[in-house]
């Protein structure tokens, strides 16, 4: 039996975590990058064991520390190698036309996009030899065969979550945050288990990827994607001086500054290290790259209420925890609110509208109450 | 090409081929790692044969589509289509350019269908209801960036404070009517993206546009960097000859969103024929 039957359980029994693979990755902080002097002879060491070894062995030396460094990249051939390695040990079908693609931008730092076996995917980062994510398709089809099964436990998914961020070097700063049973495609059930990078406690937030996530099938227990985002730096100072309620205040009197808000509700406040990205200022939006500098702030959203009382915008804003200056946030678009609200604009559409035809209806009702008790009344009068 | 077509006794795939008018437009052979196929047709892997092309039909024109399959028991297996196709390939993107983060989104959706040889013209930007609802007949591919909520989505034009304008919101059943007004030999709908709020809440949007391949939002959507990554990759896997599936799950993983709705998981968007 294969580690992936293992796995399924139809019926409903706990589904078991992958198998302990020979490495354990190194646990340190996404965020601490290597430095070229420490890390060149691993990276050539790590290429001859691929040579040497094979692919397993690479795997050993790619999650014993990171392979390259800032301005010393891994190449595509050894984001290969890594790739077919993780497959390996997670039982990952991987076969022979892989291709590697390495992809820059801004938001995110360098990484090499390895697609394997159909539309299986690893991410490796660029710099450090890390696997940041991989996809298993063969997961998330095997999921549409088992989708009318019992959900495994969500103790049971966390375990499976966890194990795999392991064995993918998972750092010590993160912290589980949440599991949340969820359907995002074709309905098929998933557990998504997040973990929240954190510095001194406090989380970071960058709007998405931060922390870590991992998909796991609700039907089968297999790991159908992971992902281990690489955060910020640090912010300098984790000093806090403004006070939740201080931070809602300025966030709120700051929008209705801005004429964003009628009647206004805050939604949530939080403390978060965030990329200041200038979303309020004069200047306006600022292209905020995965190491600009970072900062303790509240986190606040709001809904801007329109005329009628419906909610039309959310609004965030990050107050600096030190300062209380507004450094950044976002703002959706009109109509944008959250599905709960959403929901609520659509039944308060529906209620308007049973509004206007129940009220006379109600009202008829009434009188011919009345006009009927009236009547038994002047009967019952008569009848004396 | 089903994994019903196969029996227990078959073996695995050895071989396909799609064929389209009479000209075999895709093969393919394997010598190892053969495909499994299941077996009692209850799992459609389709993902075994991309009938990709760079031929594209004229619109309009008639297609007849065959499918042949050799298994490794040495097995073989043709079928073709009992329905009437048309070659119909083209896209409306639109977006709503209150922030440059949206048009960007939908330059994306742009250059995806242009690459899968749709017709797209441009980014539309500050169309009316009307105008949206006037153009959604005559496309097989739909994406528009912009303001929305479960039932229904728009272009902008939005004052603060003030209600949604109903001349901008394109509601569900207003989808549906348009929907409807196709002609004949307008393909229905192959591939939609709502990139608006809640537009994936629930599948009334997917279900107005009549269509099995949809993507949508299960929530806010934010005109911020995770939302451009989430977009940009997922168009770039689906232009990868990715499935919907595949592409939404690449683009979750890239961009740590985790509040997508899709449909059409293991459907292929490209049509290029």
């Amino acid at each position: 039996m294969t580690a992936s039957q293992q796995q399924r359980s139809p019926g409903g029994e706990a589904a078991k975590p992958p198998p302990s693979c020979a490495y354990r990755g190194r646990p340190g902080s996404l965020q601490r990058r290597s430095t070229a002097s420490a890390h060149v002879p691993l990276r050539r060491r790590a290429r001859g064991v691929v040579l040497a070894v094979g692919l397993v062995a690479a795997w050993l030396s790619v999650c014993a520390g990171p392979l390259g460094a800032a301005g010393d990249e891994i190449a595509g051939e050894d984001a290969l190698a890594i790739a077919a390695s993780l497959a390996a040990c997670l039982d990952i079908p991987f076969g022979e036309d892989a291709s590697v693609l390495r992809k820059e931008g801004d938001f995110l730092p360098p990484e090499f996009e390895v697609k394997f076996h159909g539309f299986s995917t690893t991410r490796v980062d660029a710099a450090s030899g890390r696997v940041t994510g991989f996809v298993n398709h063969s997961a998330f089809l095997e999921s549409y065969a088992l989708m009318e099964g019992p959900p495994i436990a969500e103790a049971n998914a966390i375990e499976i979550a966890d194990s795999v961020l392991r064995a993918m070097g998972m750092p010590e700063d993160l912290v589980f945050k949440s599991a949340t049973l969820k359907a995002p495609i074709d309905d098929i059930p998933a557990w998504i288990c997040k973990w929240d990078q954190t510095w001194e406690g406090i989380p970071y937030d960058r709007g998405g990827p931060e922390g870590a996530q991992v998909w796991v099938s609700a039907a089968t227990g297999k790991v159908v994607s992971a992902a281990m985002h690489q955060s910020p730096p640090p912010p300098a100072s984790t000093e806090v001086s403004i006070s939740e309620a201080e931070a809602v205040d300025i966030a709120l009197a700051f929008a209705q500054q801005r004429g964003r808000l009628f009647p206004a509700r805050a939604v949530s406040a939080e403390l978060k290290i965030v990329q200041p990205n200038g979303y309020w200022s004069d200047a306006g939006p600022q292209p905020v790259r995965y190491d600009t500098p970072t900062r303790v702030a509240g986190v606040i959203q709001l809904f801007d209420i329109g005329e009628t009382g419906r909610p039309q915008r959310a609004l965030l804003f990050y107050v600096d925890a030190l300062d209380g200056a507004v450094i950044g946030g976002a703002e959706s678009g009109a109509g944008c609110t959250a599905s709960g609200i959403s929901t609520y604009h659509a039944k308060a559409r529906r209620l308007a509208r049973r509004a206007f035809l129940l009220l006379p209806l109600a009202t008829l009702g009434i009188l011919i109450t009345c006009a009927g008790a009236v009547l038994v009344r002047a009967r019952r009068t008569g009848a004396r | 090409m089903r994994g019903k077509w196969l029996s227990g006794s078959d073996g695995s795939v050895k071989k396909v081929e799609l064929w389209v008018n009479g000209v075999r437009r895709y093969q393919k052979t394997w010598t190892s790692n053969y495909p499994d196929m299941y077996p009692d047709g209850e799992v459609c892997q389709s993902w075994l044969a991309t009938p990709y092309s760079t031929t594209q039909f004229s619109n309009g024109t008639t297609l007849t589509f065959k499918a042949k399959l050799w298994t490794t028991n040495d097995n073989y297996y043709e079928g073709t289509d009992p329905r009437t196709h048309y070659a119909w390939n083209r896209a409306w993107v639109g977006a709503c350019p209150e922030y440059d983060n949206w048009v960007t989104r939908a330059g994306y959706a742009r250059s995806f269908f242009l690459g899968a040889n749709h017709t797209t013209t441009t980014v539309h930007t500050s169309k009316t209801a009307a105008q949206i609802e006037s153009a959604i007949p005559h496309y097989s591919g739909f994406h528009i960036t912009g303001h929305g909520t479960g039932d229904g989505f728009a272009d902008c034009l939005y004052r603060s404070g003030q209600e949604y304008p109903d001349e901008r919101e394109v509601d569900h059943t207003e989808i549906c009517a348009a929907v409807a007004a196709k002609s004949s030999t307008e393909c229905q709908y192959n591939f939609v993206f709502l990139d608006t709020c809640a537009s994936g809440t629930t599948d009334l949007l997917k279900s107005a546009f009549g269509t099995q391949s949809f993507l949508g939002w299960d929530g806010l959507m934010w005109p911020s960097e995770p939302y451009r990554v989430f977009v940009q990759t997922f168009y770039s896997s689906l232009g990868n000859q990715g499935t919907v599936g595949s592409s939404a799950l690449d683009a979750y993983n890239a961009s740590g969103l985790d509040h997508f709705a899709a449909w059409g998981g293991t459907y292929y968007v490209h049509r290029t024929y």
